[in-house]
């Protein structure tokens, strides 16, 4: 691998009232890969991708371990540091688009505002960008998007917008956390299309957090499997498919549509497994 | 739809006024003391006292005098003052501006005041200063208007007397004024050194004014901005990399206010009833102070014009807070 972009080390953290959230992660990104975070609900996805945004929930603090990004070290630096790479070198593409824009603000005022503060455009330069991303992202009728509020957009075209913002500044990373699971099924593939067209075209770096393996296949390089906060394996996509290693990733594979096999039916991951899965990270604890 | 609604407010407000006529004029009819005893010198013969009785119509059944009274309003005639012997519009109207000034202003400091609170307390969250200010804040939000009023008439106007105590403008000042509106017309035909002498009057009775609604904004403010500070939108405006005080002010801000400004607006028509006793505390000539004499005076015509110009200003206030919120709500403004 190239020098890392993204370099989680030993990451652990935890609740106020003393329960694991993350355990030992550690997780490599080189610049313009796409990494899979997969795991079951409450695994911890949403948590690392936090930690690397600086925004956990007070609830959760870190004990442990470093998040670097090109070097720079991003845990307890000093805001400024902060201020400067988030929206310029790393952005997100929220879950949900209906939430994720300001109700009583125009896109267009949402869209610019980081060209204009960041980039230091004129505000007549910003809109000019703004419509160019908007067409980038496929959306017609640019201006009076540009003019709307968001009410007025479906939630596949506040997505688009989103995604539009995302990679406004061109930045080296992008952390999508589920950045589809809020849209119907047909809208869900053609925002999947855009962000990896996108991702190519400017070769971003993207974490992207999910819980469907299919989505992992569709898109992802690397993959990363979470269990219960702890990392269970960590390979390539091309890898992690042809050869599971670990008993969770199989009941996991067996559990997810199969990509390659639509209408396949569905396996549920049995107790056996998830029992034998703890039992392996206790041992993996205990050494 | 916004045209709608106006329609709407103004039957309702036609409907309101109604039923505040009729109320007044009722209850000041039941209370006790008689408007002619305060008219005319003891140990007036009895004849005399029926003669006045007649004069204003006071000897007719109640209902009576109800319809020669509306009657006379839809004229444009609201009667003429017992004690002061005037027409009651030309009294009101001549002092109705200095009270929506006082009103006014303590809005503005209250608003400011608020507002600002509850952006400090709201970036200071989690630190000793956000703890320092709700407990400043609870104890301000227990005292009413009128205590503040002595407070500052005392420490202010008495132990250290900085401010004048009582009125609206020095009497020996010679007024270049055409309305009433003194502090506004002054402002804007550039009379700045009389701005400031009104306001050195104005300011004790208009932050008394303005202290408790000032920290009844800054809690529920303070609480819509901590809300809003969680929505998904504000974190993703965090993650843009924006200074924590542009957040609150672009990002969080516009949607605290919708639930503030209702509230306020309520709270506001509490306000403008604070000035009955204010504006006596500091002999302030508005409309408030003349509502105390009128009561003394069982001035009858003038404490149903009075109340009259209350709620209609009520109705005004809660008007424009229907509006404002229409305004800054894209969704009823395009709905
Ligand atoms: N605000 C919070 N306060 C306390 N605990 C939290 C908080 N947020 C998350 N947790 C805990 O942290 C753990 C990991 O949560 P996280 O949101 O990272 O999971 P996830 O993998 O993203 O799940 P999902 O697929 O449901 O989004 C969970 O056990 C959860 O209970
Ligand atoms: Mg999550």
């Amino acid at each position: 691998m190239r020098r890392p972009l993204l370099d989680i080390e030993g990451l652990s953290a935890r609740t106020a009232d003393g329960q694991a959230v993350l355990l030992d992660v550690s997780l490599l990104m080189g610049p313009g890969e796409v990494h899979g975070l997969v795991g079951q609900s409450g695994a911890g996805k949403t948590s690392i991708a936090k930690a690397v945004l600086g925004i956990l929930p007070r609830a959760i603090t870190l004990n442990e371990g470093s998040i670097r990004f090109d070097g720079t070290e991003l845990i307890g630096a000093p805001a400024a540091t902060l201020d400067k790479l988030l929206g310029t070198d790393i952005a997100l593409i929220p879950q949900d688009p209906m939430t994720a824009l300001n109700p009583s603000r125009r896109i267009g005022a949402q869209l610019t505002d980081s060209l204009r503060l960041k980039a230091g455009l004129s505000k007549s330069a910003a809109m000019e960008r703004a419509r160019k991303l908007l067409e980038e992202v496929h959306l017609t009728d640019t201006r009076r998007i540009l003019r709307a509020y968001p009410h007025e957009l479906s939630g596949g075209m506040r997505q688009r917008v989103l995604i539009a913002s995302a990679f406004a500044l061109n930045p080296r990373l992008i952390i999508a956390d589920e950045p589809t699971s809020a849209l119907d099924v047909t809208v869900q593939k053609q925002i999947l299309r855009l962000i990896r067209r996108l991702q190519r075209e400017h070769e971003t770096a993207v974490l992207f957090v999910t819980h469907d393996l299919g989505v992992v296949a569709q898109i992802c390089d690397d993959v990363t499997v979470l269990f219960s906060g702890a990392v269970v394996e960590q390979t390539t996509v091309h890898h992690l498919f042809r050869h599971p290693r670990h008993v969770y990733t199989r009941a996991l594979i067996a559990s997810n549509p199969r990509y390659d096999q639509p209408g396949a039916s569905l396996r549920p991951i049995s107790d056996e497994v998830i029992a034998d899965t703890l039992q392996s990270l206790d041992a993996k604890g205990a050494s | 739809m916004w045209y709608r609604i106006l329609l709407n407010r103004l039957i309702l407000a036609a409907v309101t006024l109604l039923g505040v006529a009729v109320v007044v004029f009722v209850l000041v009819r039941v209370v006790p003391g008689d408007p002619i005893a305060m008219m005319i010198a003891p140990g007036a013969s009895e004849a005399d006292i029926q003669d006045l009785r007649v004069r204003y119509g006071l000897d007719l059944p109640i209902v009576q005098q109800f319809t020669v009274w509306i009657k006379g309003i839809l004229a444009g005639d609201f009667g003429k003052s017992f004690s002061l012997r005037q027409g009651v519009v030309g009294l009101v109207v001549g002092r109705v501006p200095a009270t929506l000034e006082l009103a006014g202003l303590a809005l503005a400091i209250a608003m400011g005041l608020g507002v600002g609170i509850a952006v400090v307390a709201t970036l200071a969250r989690g630190r000793w200063l956000e703890t320092l200010i709700d407990n400043v804040n609870g104890l301000v939000l227990a005292v009413p208007d009128f205590i503040w009023a002595l407070v500052f008439v005392l420490v202010l106007g008495v132990l250290w007397p900085v401010l004048p105590i009582s009125g609206r403008v020095d009497p020996r000042l010679d007024l270049d004024l055409a309305s009433n509106f003194y502090l506004a017309e002054a402002f804007f035909t550039g009379q700045f050194k009389l701005v400031g002498h009104l306001l050195t009057h104005m300011i004790m009775p208009a932050v008394a004014l303005a202290l408790p609604l000032a920290a009844i904004i800054a809690r529920v403010m303070k609480g819509a901005l901590q809300e809003a500070m969680l929505q998904d939108y504000v974190v993703l405006a965090r993650i843009k990399g924006f200074s924590r005080l542009r957040i609150v002010l672009q990002e969080a801000m516009r949607n605290a206010v919708v639930p503030v400004l209702s509230l306020t607006g309520v709270q506001f028509t509490f306000l403008v009833g604070g000035t009955v006793i204010v504006e006596r505390i500091f002999s302030y000539p508005g409309i408030g102070n003349m509502a105390i004499d009128a009561v003394i005076n069982r001035d009858l015509p003038l404490i149903q014009g009075l109340v009259l110009a209350f709620a209609i200003m009520f109705i005004l206030i809660n008007l424009a807070v229907d509006l404002i919120t229409i305004v800054l709500n894209p969704r009823l403004r395009h709905g």
